[in-house]
C-alpha cells in the first residue's frame, strides 16, 4: 500500500506530461510549421507577507492574461509569466527588479503594488530599458516625477484619488477629519492630495499626526486626535497598519468614522479585524468595481474558472490589463524591449480592455477618470454605491 | 487637563511593558554580567506560545486565561534556561563580543522559526482580548478595564520581583553571585541554580510582557521583540544595568519621552524613536552608570 | 581529614602547583607559608575547585572531593575565609553573615550562630545594618572571619586574614584563630606572616615556587633556616 502511494505521484506526473505534450503538439506543428516562440514577461508583487492577499490576487490576473493569451490561436508568441516576490518592501523589491531586469530573456515587467517600493526601483528598470507597467502603486511620482520611457500605469495616480476621496467624504457630511498618515511617500503622497482637496471643498484637517510605518503604539496619536473631536478618522497607510490602527481606536472605544485609502482596500483588512471591527470602514479604489467595468463579468467568469485559491482584490483587473496591454504590445513588434517600449509610449490611446479605454499619456500614464469609494459589509469590501449604507438600511459607525 | 491625564495613562501602558523587559535585560547583566540581545525575542515567544492556548480561552474564558498565562510563562521560563545553556554559558569564558553575537543570533533565529513555521507567520496574528473590554470616567479622564488589568499585573510582578530579590534565599544567592561569583559559590550557593534561576525569572517577565503586549494591541507579530528588545535594553540601561527599580524607572521614562513627543509635539510622532533614543545617548554620555546604577568602578 | 596528594594545577599553560602532597588532621592548626607568588593562594582555590586540578587527588574525610563544585565541597562542612576578604559589599553585616550559612534553614540555628559570631565580634553587633562594603578595614577582616564560620565548619580554610591589617589588629586576628581553634574546629591558615602563624599552628609547611619545600612541626619549623631565607630573602 505505502509502495503503491510512493509510486502513485511519479506516474501521474509522468502522465500528464505525456497527455499535455500530446495536446500541445499537433497544435504546435500547424501554421508554419514550426514551434511559436516562447517569450517571457516578469510579474512583481507581494507575495508574501501582510500585503500577499493583493499580490497574489494581481499575480493571478496576470496568470489569466497569458493564459488567454496562450490560447489565442491568432498569437505570434507563447507567453510564459515569471513571478518575482517584492515583500512589499524596497530591499526585495530592488533585488527582484534588478533580477527580472537583468535577464535579457525577459522582455518587460508587469511590476508593484507597493508605491514605497515601486519609486526605489523605477531607476533600475529605466536604465535597463526594460518596459515595466505598474499595477498597483499609485504615487503619482512613479510616473509623473520623471521622465522614464520604460514605465507606465494603468490605475490612476494619488492625485486623482484624493481629490474624489475629498469629494467622497464631504458629500457624506464629513467636515472635522482627524488624520493618520504613515511616514513613507505613499502615506505622505496621499494626505498631501487629501489635505489639499478636502480644504477646497470646505473641509478641515482638524489633526494630522504621522506616524512610523512599524509604529505599533498608536495611543498617544489617537487620544490627540479624538480630543479634537473629529467626524472621521483618515489614514492613509496599508492594510496591515490600518489594521492596528482600527484595533487600537476599538480598544480605546473611538467610535469616529474610519476611513483609508486605496491600500486599506485588501480583504485581508477584513479578515483581521473580523467582520466586526470592519464593519463600515471606508476606503476607495481606482476605477469601476469590478462587476460594472465594460469587461467585468468575462474576467470574474474566467478567473472563477481557472479555480485560483486567491480572489483578484482591488488590482487583479488592473495586473490583467497591463499584462495584456504588454503582450499586445509583443504581438505587434516583437520581443525586442525599445521596440516595445516605443510602441506602448506612442501607440496606447483609446485603446479597449475590459476597465474601459486605456490612453497613456507623455509620462506613461493613463488618464484614470473614475474611482470607486468603497464600505466594508459583512466582512467585504463592496461599492459603496451598491452597498446597504447607500440605500439607508445602514448606517455608518460614526454617523450621528 | 484630561489630556494629560489620558495621555499619561497611555505612557504608563507603555512603560509597563518596556519595564518588564527591562528588568531582565538587568537582572542578566547583574549576575553574569552579559547583554543579552535575544531578550526581546523571547518577549515575543511568549506571545505566540500564549497563542497556542487560544482554544482553549474560548472555551472557559477566566479560567483559560489563566492558564493561557500560566502555561505560557512557565514555557517560556524553561526555554529561557535552555538558551541560556545553549548560548551563554558555554561563552562565559570568551570575549564578551561572543555572548553578544550568540544572543544576537539565537534571537535571529527565533524570529524567523515563528516567521517560518507559525501558520502565516509573516503576518500579525490575532491575539485574544483576555480582560474585560470598557471602561469608566473620572472627571474626563478615560479608564479602559484592560489598562487597570495590565497596570495591576505590571505591579504586582514588580513587587513580586523586587519582594523575590530581596527577600528570598534565592534572591539573596543571586544579589551574592551577583556581587562576587567566586564568594557565593563558597558559601554553598551552586552557580548553575543562580543562573536557571535568573534565566527563568527574566524570561518570564519578558513572557508576560509579550502577552500583555499582545491583548492590548490585540495583535502580536514576529518582529515585536526587535523594538521590545531595543527598547528594554536601552530602559535598562538609562536606569543603570543591575538595578531592577533601575529599569522600571528607565521603562516608563522611555514611555514618558515617547509618549510626550507624540502627543505635545507638533508632528511628533514621526521623531519620537529619535528623541526617545537621543535622550538615553546623552544617558550615556553623562551619567554612564545610569539613574540608579552602581559606581562604573564596582562593576568589572 | 583532609588529604592531598600529588596535586598539580594552573592558570592556562603555566602550571603553579607541582605534586604537592599536604594533610590535615583533625583538631590541627595548619598553616601554609611561602613569599608571594609561592602558590599559596592556588592551593586553597585548588582545594575549593575555583581552579581545577590538573593531576592528584583531594580527599576530605576519606571521600574524593577533587571534581566536586565549589558549593558541594563547602556544603560538606568546609568554611572558607577567602583572601582578599570577598565581603558582599552591598548587603548588609547581617545579610552577609546570612550568607555565610546560607545552606542553613533553621530559623533558629541561623540565629543562634548569629548570636554567637557577635559575642566573638562586639563591633560587627553595633554596625549590623550597616553595608559591608563602607566599613573599616578592619571591621571588614573580622566580619569575613565570622561570615567564614557561620556555617559552623568542621575545617575552616582561611587564606591571609590578616593582609593588610594595623599590627594590633593581627594580634587580635590571630587570638580570634586560637579561640575559633580551640572550639573543636580544623583549620588550614596561609600566611604571609611566618612568625604569627606558626605560633599558632600545630604543624607547617613552606612553599616555594609551587611545591613543598619543607614540612613539620611548627616549633620546628620556627627555626629552620630555610624559612628564614624564604621570608627574608625577598
Amino acid at each position: 500500500m505505502k509502495k503503491m502511494r510512493t509510486l502513485f505521484l511519479p506516474i501521474l506526473v509522468i502522465l500528464a506530461l505525456v497527455i499535455s505534450g500530446c495536446a500541445v503538439s499537433p497544435g504546435s506543428g500547424s501554421g508554419n510549421g514550426s514551434k511559436k516562440q516562447t517569450v517571457k514577461i516578469a510579474f512583481i508583487g507581494p507575495l508574501t507577507g501582510g500585503n500577499s492577499r493583493i499580490g497574489l490576487g494581481g499575480r493571478n490576473s496576470a496568470r489569466l492574461a497569458v493564459y488567454d493569451a496562450n490560447h489565442n490561436k491568432n498569437n505570434k508568441y507563447h507567453y510564459e509569466l515569471v513571478e518575482y516576490d517584492d515583500e512589499n518592501t524596497t530591499q526585495a523589491g530592488n533585488q527582484v527588479a534588478l533580477k527580472a531586469s537583468s535577464d535579457p530573456s525577459v522582455i518587460g515587467g508587469i511590476a508593484h503594488y507597493g508605491s514605497v517600493v515601486a519609486l526605489a526601483t523605477v531607476d533600475t528598470y529605466h536604465k535597463a530599458g526594460f518596459p515595466t507597467m505598474i499595477w498597483g502603486a499609485v504615487h503619482p511620482d512613479i510616473t509623473l516625477g520623471n521622465d522614464y520611457k520604460e514605465i507606465f500605469r494603468v490605475p490612476g495616480t494619488q492625485i486623482d484619488q484624493n481629490k474624489q476621496a475629498a469629494e467622497f467624504v464631504t458629500k457624506l457630511g464629513f467636515k472635522k477629519v482627524g488624520v493618520l498618515y504613515d511616514t513613507t511617500d505613499y502615506g505622505r503622497g496621499h494626505f498631501k492630495y487629501f489635505k489639499e482637496n478636502l480644504q477646497k471643498l470646505g473641509g478641515q484637517i482638524v489633526a494630522e499626526m504621522p506616524v512610523q510605518p512599524d509604529q505599533q503604539d498608536l495611543n498617544a496619536e489617537l487620544t490627540k486626535i479624538q480630543a479634537k473631536k473629529p467626524d472621521l478618522i483618515w489614514f492613509a497607510g496599508l492594510a496591515p497598519e490600518g489594521v492596528r490602527v482600527k484595533k487600537q481606536m476599538d480598544a480605546m472605544n473611538i467610535k469616529t468614522q474610519f476611513m483609508g485609502v486605496s491600500g486599506l482596500v485588501n480583504e485581508e483588512y477584513n479578515s483581521a479585524l473580523g467582520a466586526e471591527g470592519s464593519e463600515g470602514s471606508l476606503a476607495i479604489i481606482d476605477g469601476a468595481p469590478t462587476s460594472s467595468l465594460p469587461g467585468g463579468e468575462k474576467f470574474m467568469k474566467d478567473y472563477k474558472a481557472r479555480k485560483y485559491s486567491e480572489a483578484p482584490e482591488a488590482y487583479g483587473p488592473f495586473a490583467y490589463v497591463s499584462t495584456d496591454l504588454m503582450i499586445q504590445a509583443i504581438e505587434k513588434v516583437g520581443p525586442d524591449r525599445k521596440k516595445v517600449t516605443n510602441w506602448l509610449d506612442t501607440k496606447v490611446k483609446n485603446i479597449d480592455s475590459m476597465i474601459g479605454k486605456v490612453t497613456f499619456n507623455e509620462h506613461g500614464q493613463n488618464d484614470m477618470p473614475l474611482f470607486t469609494p468603497m464600505v466594508s459589509q459583512d466582512g467585504k469590501w463592496v461599492p459603496y454605491a451598491e452597498s446597504e449604507y447607500q440605500t439607508g438600511k445602514r448606517k455608518l459607525p460614526g454617523k450621528k | 487637563m484630561d489630556m494629560i491625564g489620558q495621555q499619561l495613562m497611555n505612557a504608563v501602558m507603555l512603560g509597563t511593558m518596556y519595564s518588564l523587559v527591562a528588568i531582565g535585560f538587568s537582572l542578566f547583566f547583574g549576575t553574569m554580567n552579559v547583554i543579552h540581545f535575544s531578550h526581546g525575542d523571547i518577549s515575543m515567544l511568549g506571545a505566540f506560545i500564549a497563542l497556542f492556548f487560544v482554544p482553549i480561552i474560548t472555551q472557559y474564558s477566566v479560567l483559560g486565561s489563566v492558564i493561557m498565562f500560566i502555561g505560557a510563562i512557565v514555557i517560556v521560563a524553561v526555554l529561557g534556561i535552555f538558551l541560556s545553556g545553549l548560548v551563554i554559558q558555554p561563552l562565559q569564558s570568551s570575549p564578551q563580543l561572543y555572548t553578544l553575537l550568540a544572543t544576537l543570533e539565537a534571537g535571529l533565529v527565533i524570529r524567523e522559526a515563528i516567521r517560518l513555521f507559525y501558520p502565516g507567520g509573516k503576518m500579525s496574528q490575532k491575539f485574544p482580548i483576555i480582560f474585560p473590554s470598557g471602561g469608566f470616567s473620572i472627571g474626563g479622564l478615560t479608564i479602559r478595564f484592560d489598562q487597570l488589568f495590565i497596570l495591576a499585573i505590571g505591579v504586582a510582578v514588580f513587587v513580586a520581583t523586587v519582594l523575590i530579590v530581596n527577600k528570598t534565599s534565592l534572591g539573596m544567592a543571586i544579589r551574592a553571585y551577583s556581587q562576587d561569583k567566586e564568594a557565593s559559590m563558597m558559601m554553598g550557593v551552586s552557580e548553575s541554580k543562580v543562573i536557571a534561576v535568573t534565566f527563568a525569572l527574566g524570561s518570564a517577565l519578558a513572557a508576560i510582557a509579550g502577552i500583555l503586549h499582545g491583548t492590548y494591541y490585540r495583535e502580536v507579530i514576529y518582529t515585536m521583540g526587535l523594538t521590545s528588545g531595543i527598547i528594554g535594553f536601552s530602559a535598562a540601561t538609562i536606569g543603570g544595568l543591575g538595578s531592577i527599580w533601575g529599569a522600571i524607572v528607565g521603562g516608563y521614562l522611555f514611555a514618558f519621552i515617547q509618549t510626550s513627543v507624540s502627543a505635545f509635539v507638533p508632528g511628533g510622532s514621526e521623531y519620537r524613536d529619535v528623541i526617545a533614543f537621543g535622550v538615553m545617548i546623552l544617558f550615556l554620555l553623562f551619567r554612564p552608570t545610569g539613574i540608579l546604577g552602581e559606581r562604573q568602578s564596582e562593576r568589572v | 581529614m583532609l588529604e592531598i596528594n600529588g596535586l598539580s594545577s594552573g592558570y592556562g599553560k603555566i602550571e603553579v602547583l607541582h605534586q604537592i602532597n599536604l594533610h590535615v588532621d583533625e583538631g590541627e592548626v595548619v598553616s601554609v607559608l611561602g613569599a608571594n607568588g609561592a602558590g599559596k593562594t592556588t592551593l586553597m582555590r585548588t582545594i575549593i575547585n575555583l581552579i581545577h586540578a590538573r593531576s592528584g587527588t583531594i580527599k576530605y574525610r576519606g571521600k574524593d572531593i577533587t571534581h566536586l563544585k565549589t558549593h558541594q565541597i563547602h556544603a560538606l562542612g568546609i568554611g572558607i575565609v577567602p583572601e582578599g576578604k570577598r565581603l558582599f559589599e552591598k548587603m548588609t553585616v547581617m545579610e552577609n553573615l546570612r550568607m555565610g550559612c546560607f545552606l542553613e534553614k533553621n530559623e533558629r540555628v541561623i540565629a543562634e550562630r548569629i548570636e554567637k559570631a557577635f559575642d566573638m565580634f562586639p563591633r560587627l553587633k553595633e554596625r549590623k545594618d550597616q553595608l559591608s562594603g563602607t566599613m573599616s578595614g578592619g571591621e571588614q577582616a573580622m566580619l569575613t572571619i565570622a561570615r567564614g564560620t557561620m556555617s559552623d565548619p568542621d575545617l575552616l580554610i582561611m587564606d591571609e586574614p590578616s593582609f593588610g591589617l594595623a599590627p594590633v589588629l593581627i594580634n587580635e586576628m590571630f587570638s580570634i584563630i586560637k579561640r575559633i581553634s580551640q572550639e573543636g574546629k580544623t583549620v588550614l591558615l596561609v600566611e604571609q606572616n611566618a612568625w604569627k602563624g606558626l605560633e599558632i599552628s600545630d604543624r607547617g609547611y613552606l612553599l616555594q615556587k609551587g611545591e613543598v619545600i619543607l614540612e613539620g612541626k611548627s616549633s620546628e619549623l620556627k627555626e629552620n633556616s630555610l624559612v628564614k631565607k624564604a621570608y627574608f630573602s625577598n
